[in-house]
């Protein structure tokens, strides 16, 4: 389960996150949705352990940034930076001694196959593309088997069958009782796979949906209503207010 | 820490299996083994009389340097280097904030740890230092001084009890250390005058070793290497209490991790400053964002002159216009130059060779700030500089021309000043803000030509060898128009010749660049 309670994030006078509060449970999928400046990054940031805050966020019910919450948590930025002279597979390496975790070898070759990565395997980091890169830093977060899994934006710079594939593996990793949240603008990409919504803008969750209070409601109607983005504005329906 | 160990071994080992296959390795090899040659063949003149004294002061002079600016930015947060990839995998991993910081820091110490090794051999090989002294030296350097620098660079970044007001102040202390070396060296003038007892009292006196923290460090060194004395013996005890309270201080310390935020902006920022650098752009000041304005420009005509209109929009924006830091250094050299003339103008050797000294000046300002190149750069990497529908000639012209007009404007300020004093005619005045201009041009079509040739092909390393290498020719025809001109008539025909040479070479690199300014080789 992640726990996001009360989180403030200030940036000198710029308030960024206000009180922000929400939790996903374990076996669902979250996706965080808003618009660009709506305050996603700082939370996911947050999340991750790389902001200071006020407020407290609890990963399996542990804080944060204790051990054992990290222990059990992936993430995968919106951007990835692998490091220059690591191969692909000694970023692998890498991760499993940072997280104490014991993977067998055909574990991660059937990981790097899954994403098309098998061939790559002896290509350092900055020989990677772009959408190779994502591959890599998707493959690292799967590898350490978490828990609790934050994606930001994660579709952005895939090939459409290693998009496929990343939400087969969130299924998946939902079907595993883990608890997944997607920072993402894009709904379409997005909307097999969410069981609870959180619309945030200008630092506010202005919105929390679940799916099976939704009925046949869409999703992309609601969110440019409850972030006033079509001229009918209304308040969120079928809707947990914050 | 067996993660991290694991990732600088690879990360060391890639990188040098990497350097391997680049030639330019062998080249560097080249001149590394030219350079020990050279100094090993040299080294005995240094240690013909070898004094243990000036070993010391070898040792305080480089602590000078590094110590007390090493704990400024610990203070500041910014003398670790963090990369975006240990943002993206290491603050997020179950890794403990306190072990990253200290493999930060321990990263940083293998070329001080090496430097601290040649010292000890120098020591005992050069100076004839007993080597139980240059042992017990080496054991407290790296056991100890390396210890207590962690300690404090683990306290001082990553401690989420001080505040940033008591970083402030840690920082100003620290910098106060120099106040006090200031003051040192001061009273040692006010005693000795400038001798060589003021260096002695400045480096093996007792004050020095009175400053906290930095001052024990030097009482230790002279305990270790020259002989106890009661001040020397003082500033030990000093030293192992705060070793054993700081150290102790920083194993105790609880840390989350609250740093990685500060850590995170470093990382865009060396980042940025790396992605800027590559393409052969210094940056000054890392982390500093180039504030503007607002302003507006008559935009008139169409396809390369949008170029221009751009580049003066931008510059209109900004505080000082078209003004900077070089032109301030032109204008001073100037003025220096002309006070000269004022006091010396009775000697006429020195007012014979006094007008050439600008353009020397200039000459030498545009070849040592070679590596520099101004805000017209990023045209040349942007691709809709290739892609607006016009010549490619008006193109390199439009993007051209306001660093040409700037040059002309910074020629003229190292010219001018000077003329009052050194009785140069206006045509002369003019003649040098040309050849400066020149010069200056001379890079930037330089620079356009490794650029759109060139390319990446040999590296931002091999591409500025490139540039000096044709500015250095420049400068060569330059004086050689000069000697020709001065020989054939006088002072006028000299920079006359000078600058009709120097534009006939320019000319070249203006075509060359024209030639290939279609396609994007960068």
């Amino acid at each position: 389960m992640l726990e996001v309670i009360k989180v403030t994030k200030k940036y000198g006078k710029t308030l960024a996150a206000d009180n922000v509060g929400f939790a996903v449970p374990d076996g669902k999928v979250g996706i965080l949705l808003g618009p660009n400046g709506a305050g996603k990054s700082t939370v996911i940031k947050s999340i991750a352990g790389l902001l200071k805050y006020k407020g407290e966020i609890r990963v399996d019910g542990k804080p944060a940034r204790s051990y054992e919450a990290k222990k059990v948590f992936a993430y995968v930025p919106e951007l990835p930076f692998m490091y220059d002279s690591l191969t692909v597979r000694e970023h692998i390496e890498f991760i499993t001694r940072a997280y104490g975790v014991k993977v067998e070898e055909e574990e991660v070759q059937a990981l790097f196959k899954r994403f098309e990565l098998d061939d790559k395997q002896d290509k350092l980091g900055n020989e990677l593309s772009k959408g190779m890169m994502q591959k890599v830093s998707i493959c690292c977060a799967l590898i350490v088997k978490p828990k609790v899994i934050l994606l930001d934006e994660p579709m952005v710079g895939l090939d459409p069958m290693a998009i496929k594939e990343l939400k087969t593996v969130i299924l998946e990793l939902r079907d595993s009782g883990c608890t997944v949240l997607i920072s993402t603008h894009m709904l379409d990409m997005v909307k097999d796979l969410w069981d609870v919504t959180f619309v945030m803008d200008k630092g506010h969750i202005l919105g929390t949906y679940v799916k099976e209070n939704l009925e046949d409601k869409d999703l992309e109607e609601l969110f440019f209503k409850v972030t006033g983005q079509t001229e009918d504005s209304a308040e969120p329906a079928a809707a947990e207010e914050e | 820490m067996n993660a991290l160990f694991y990732l600088w071994k690879r990360r060391t080992i890639n990188k040098i299996k990497k350097s391997l296959k680049k030639p330019v390795t062998y080249i560097y090899l080249l001149f590394i083994g030219f350079y020990v040659f050279s100094l090993m063949n040299s080294v005995h003149i240094f240690f013909a009389n070898p004094d243990m004294n000036a070993f010391v002061l070898l040792l305080v002079a480089a602590a000078i340097f590094m110590i007390p600016l090493n704990l400024v930015t610990y203070a500041k947060r910014k003398g670790l280097m963090f990369r975006n990839s240990d943002v993206h995998f290491l603050f997020p991993s179950p890794i403990m904030p306190k072990t990253v910081i200290t493999f930060a820091f321990l990263q940083t110490l293998l070329a001080r740890a090496i430097f601290c090794v040649v010292f000890v051999i120098v020591g005992i090989l050069g100076f004839h230092i007993p080597v139980w002294r240059m042992l017990l030296y080496g054991v407290f350097s790296i056991g100890f001084q390396f210890t207590l620098e962690g300690s404090l660079a683990v306290i001082l970044y990553a401690s989420e009890k001080l505040t940033d007001k008591s970083r402030s102040v840690i920082k100003w202390l620290c910098y106060s250390i120099y106040a006090a070396l200031v003051l040192i060296a001061f009273v040692g003038y006010l005693k000795y005058g400038l001798a060589a007892e003021t260096m002695n009292f400045f480096f093996h006196g007792d004050l020095i070793q009175c400053i906290p923290v930095f001052g024990w460090y030097v009482a230790v060194v002279h305990l270790l290497l020259v002989k106890p004395t009661v001040v020397n013996i003082i500033g030990t005890v000093c030293y192992l209490v705060f070793f054993v309270v700081i150290f102790t201080l920083a194993k105790r310390m609880h840390c989350v991790g609250e740093y990685y935020e500060d850590a995170l902006k470093f990382a865009d920022d060396y980042e940025e400053a790396m992605q800027k650098q590559k393409k052969g752009n210094t940056v000054m000041q890392m982390g500093k964002k180039a504030k503007y304005g607002t302003a507006q420009v008559a935009w008139k005509g169409t396809g390369a002159k949008a170029l221009f209109y751009r580049q003066l929009l931008e510059y209109k924006k900004t505080k000082f216009f078209i003004f900077d830091l070089n032109m301030v250094i032109l204008f001073l050299a100037s003025v220096t130059v002309g006070v000269l003339a004022y006091f010396e103008g009775s000697d006429p050797e020195f007012m014979s060779f006094a007008p050439y000294i600008l353009p020397i000046v200039g000459a030498y300002l545009t070849f040592i700030m070679a590596a520099i190149n101004g805000k017209w750069t990023t045209e040349l990497n942007s691709p809709y500089t290739y892609l607006i529908p016009d010549s490619a000639f008006n193109k390199l012209m439009s993007v051209t021309m306001i660093p040409n007009i700037k040059n002309l404007i910074a020629g003229l300020l190292l010219a001018i000043p000077a003329s009052f004093t050194l009785k140069t005619s206006p045509i002369v005045v003019l003649l040098t803000a040309i050849s400066y201009m020149l010069v200056a041009g001379c890079k930037i079509y330089g620079h356009a030509v490794a650029e759109v040739l060139i390319g990446d092909a040999i590296g931002v390393f091999g591409r500025q060898m490139f540039e000096m290498m044709v500015l250095s020719f420049c400068i060569f025809f330059g004086v050689g128009g000069a000697f020709l001109g001065l020989y054939v008539s006088g002072i006028t025909l000299a920079y006359l010749l000078m600058d009709i040479l120097m534009l006939l070479y320019t000319s070249i690199f203006v075509v060359i660049a024209t030639l290939n300014f279609y396609h994007q080789e960068a």
